[in-house]
């Protein structure tokens, strides 16, 4: 059968490739804009030559692949414009747009050699991605979830997620170390990666071992600084930020961006940006306590002071108050009695004025009726006396006169002056005797003369008119 | 008093209450003098908190390692 072989039309391999190479740069004439995913970059650190690993996936599976080739110069610019643009260098698991001819040697059969990639459409990609992830993390209910945990009041013990020989750690740890107040903080390191794509393993792993003493910590810290913007979107990987978002501790992140703000960033519970501003943002948090406790003891004091003032003021208050209750009774009945004084007076004196009045004029009126009457009688005597007088005068002269007479007539007719004369009385039993019709001879008589008495008997009587018995 | 170890957010939540009776409550001179020094204490507590803490990185690392 050998024999047979070697009569058969046969081509040596490396005319074949050359001619499939032929045919191939005839047919692609030209570079084409091509898009897959890049799996590895596969960059070889003594000649930077590249060999990325570029596939399509349908499904999950792979549809298409094929090597290809970026040479250290163009590497070199591509990465640079790249970095420049997106923040991020090329590196695996990227899917990129990029320029590339297609080639075929005999050698290395066929490959694509990118000759440019399109970092805008770089930036579209990693956009998308931190859009989906921000959407994952929503929809799980992870987003705020960091956010809504309790911050410390005092957020003394912190574990720092850093670079020991980073500038923003030393920044950090210097303006906590050295605050001028004496507060006093206690950090540990936990050294990881911060940039990158490998970052999100390194700091992931990092976490893990904080949650695992996490009753030593208060609050975690992410601190990276001073490297630039590049290899910060590894702060948009899902993995991370929801390992962020779902920490049991607040995460402050400090990883010092200045435009857009990552996902992890985001997710933290507080975000100041930069070390020293977390730095400052702690001391802050501790002088808030120091305030706190400065206001309580003050509040302490003056409610101290207010309940003793309050005990002192209380008993003040109720002697003054009795004070005050009896001064105004007191002055109530002060005023009540100079009330009735006052009109005590008024009425006593304008009772007094008004019977003085009365009295007064009472008094004038019997002073002016016992005028008028004195000087009626007055005139009454006067008249008399003009008229009455004389004629009594007169009267009285005639009565003295009479008087007088009678007087002298009686003076006469005094018995004795009759039996001066001769006369005599004749009794008869002590009486006088008057009637001699009852007279007989012989009767007793008494006769009383001027000069005595004679008893004598009746003899004879003569009755005048009558004749003798 | 016996020598608590109250964490700081204890301590702190306890004080306000304490002052905020003593502000607002009803107390007697008696129970005024209690709150004060158990205040006192509470305040003193806080205060040197913020100055010192115990921990330490050593007994974590190995804390970390035993859990490993």
């Amino acid at each position: 059968m050998s024999q047979e072989n070697s009569h058969i039309k046969h081509y040596s391999l490396s005319q074949l490739m050359d001619s499939i190479s032929s045919v191939i740069s005839r047919t692609y004439t030209k570079a084409y804009w091509i898009k897959a995913e890049m799996i590895k970059l596969n960059r070889y650190t003594k000649s930077n030559h590249c060999y990325p690993d570029l596939v399509e996936k349908e499904e999950g599976k792979i549809r298409a692949q094929i090597r290809a080739t970026l040479w250290s110069n163009t590497f070199f610019r591509i990465n640079a414009k790249f970095v420049k643009e997106t923040g991020k260098a090329l590196g695996d698991g990227m899917s990129i747009l990029f320029l590339a001819e297609v080639r075929h040697d005999a050698l290395h059969g066929l490959s694509l050699n990118i000759l440019d990639i399109d970092a805008q459409y770089e930036l579209g990609q990693l956009a998308k991605s931190k859009e989906a992830c921000i959407k994952r993390l929503k929809t799980e209910g992870l987003f705020d979830r960091n956010k809504s945990l309790k911050f410390p009041i005092l957020p003394q013990r912190i574990a720092v997620v850093s670079v020991e020989t980073s500038k923003g750690y030393s920044d950090f740890v210097n303006i906590i170390q050295h605050n001028s107040r004496g507060y006093k903080f206690f950090h540990m390191l936990f050294p990881a990666l911060l940039q990158g794509d490998s970052a999100v393993d390194s700091i992931l792993e990092q976490l893990h071992r904080i949650a695992s003493v996490k009753q030593h910590f208060d609050v975690v810290a992410i601190i990276r600084g001073g490297g630039g913007e590049v290899g910060l979107s590894c702060y948009d990987h899902y993995e991370l930020a929801s390992a962020v978002a779902s920490f049991p501790l607040p995460i402050i992140s400090g990883i010092g961006h200045s435009t857009n703000e990552t996902v992890v960033e985001m997710v933290a519970n507080y975000n100041p940006i930069t070390p020293t501003d977390v730095a400052y943002f702690l001391q802050q948090c501790f002088d808030n306590n120091a305030m706190v406790i400065q206001k309580m003891t003050e509040r302490i004091a003056l409610v101290s002071r207010l309940v003793v003032n309050n005990g002192e003021v209380k008993l003040n208050g109720i002697s003054q108050y009795v004070k005050m209750k009896v001064s105004g009774l007191l002055q109530q009945e002060k005023h009540a009695l100079q009330k009735v004084q006052q009109s005590m007076i008024y009425w006593s004196g304008h009772k007094l004025r008004a019977d003085q009045v009365q009295v007064s004029h009472r008094a004038k009126e019997i002073q002016l009726l016992a005028s008028r009457l004195i000087g009626t009688e007055k005139h009454k005597l006067t008249h008399i006396e003009s008229t009455r007088l004389p004629l009594v005068q007169k009267i009285m002269h005639q009565e003295r006169k009479r008087i007088g007479y009678l007087f002298e007539k009686i003076n006469l007719l005094k018995p004795e002056n009759l039996l001066k004369k001769g006369y005599s009385l004749t009794l008869m039993d002590g009486k006088p005797l008057t009637d001699l019709s009852k007279l007989d001879q012989g009767d007793e008589l008494l006769i009383k003369t001027y000069q005595g008495e004679i008893e004598t008997t009746v003899t004879k009587i003569k009755q005048y008119g009558k004749g003798e018995s | 008093m016996e020598k608590e170890n109250l964490k700081y957010d204890e301590a702190m939540s306890e004080l306000e209450e304490l002052v905020r009776d003593m502000e607002y409550g009803e107390i007697s001179v008696d129970e005024l003098s209690e709150k004060i020094k158990r205040s006192a204490y509470l305040i003193r507590h806080c205060k040197s908190k913020l100055k010192s803490t115990e921990e330490d990185v050593d007994s974590i690392l190995k804390e970390m390692e035993g859990g490993d």
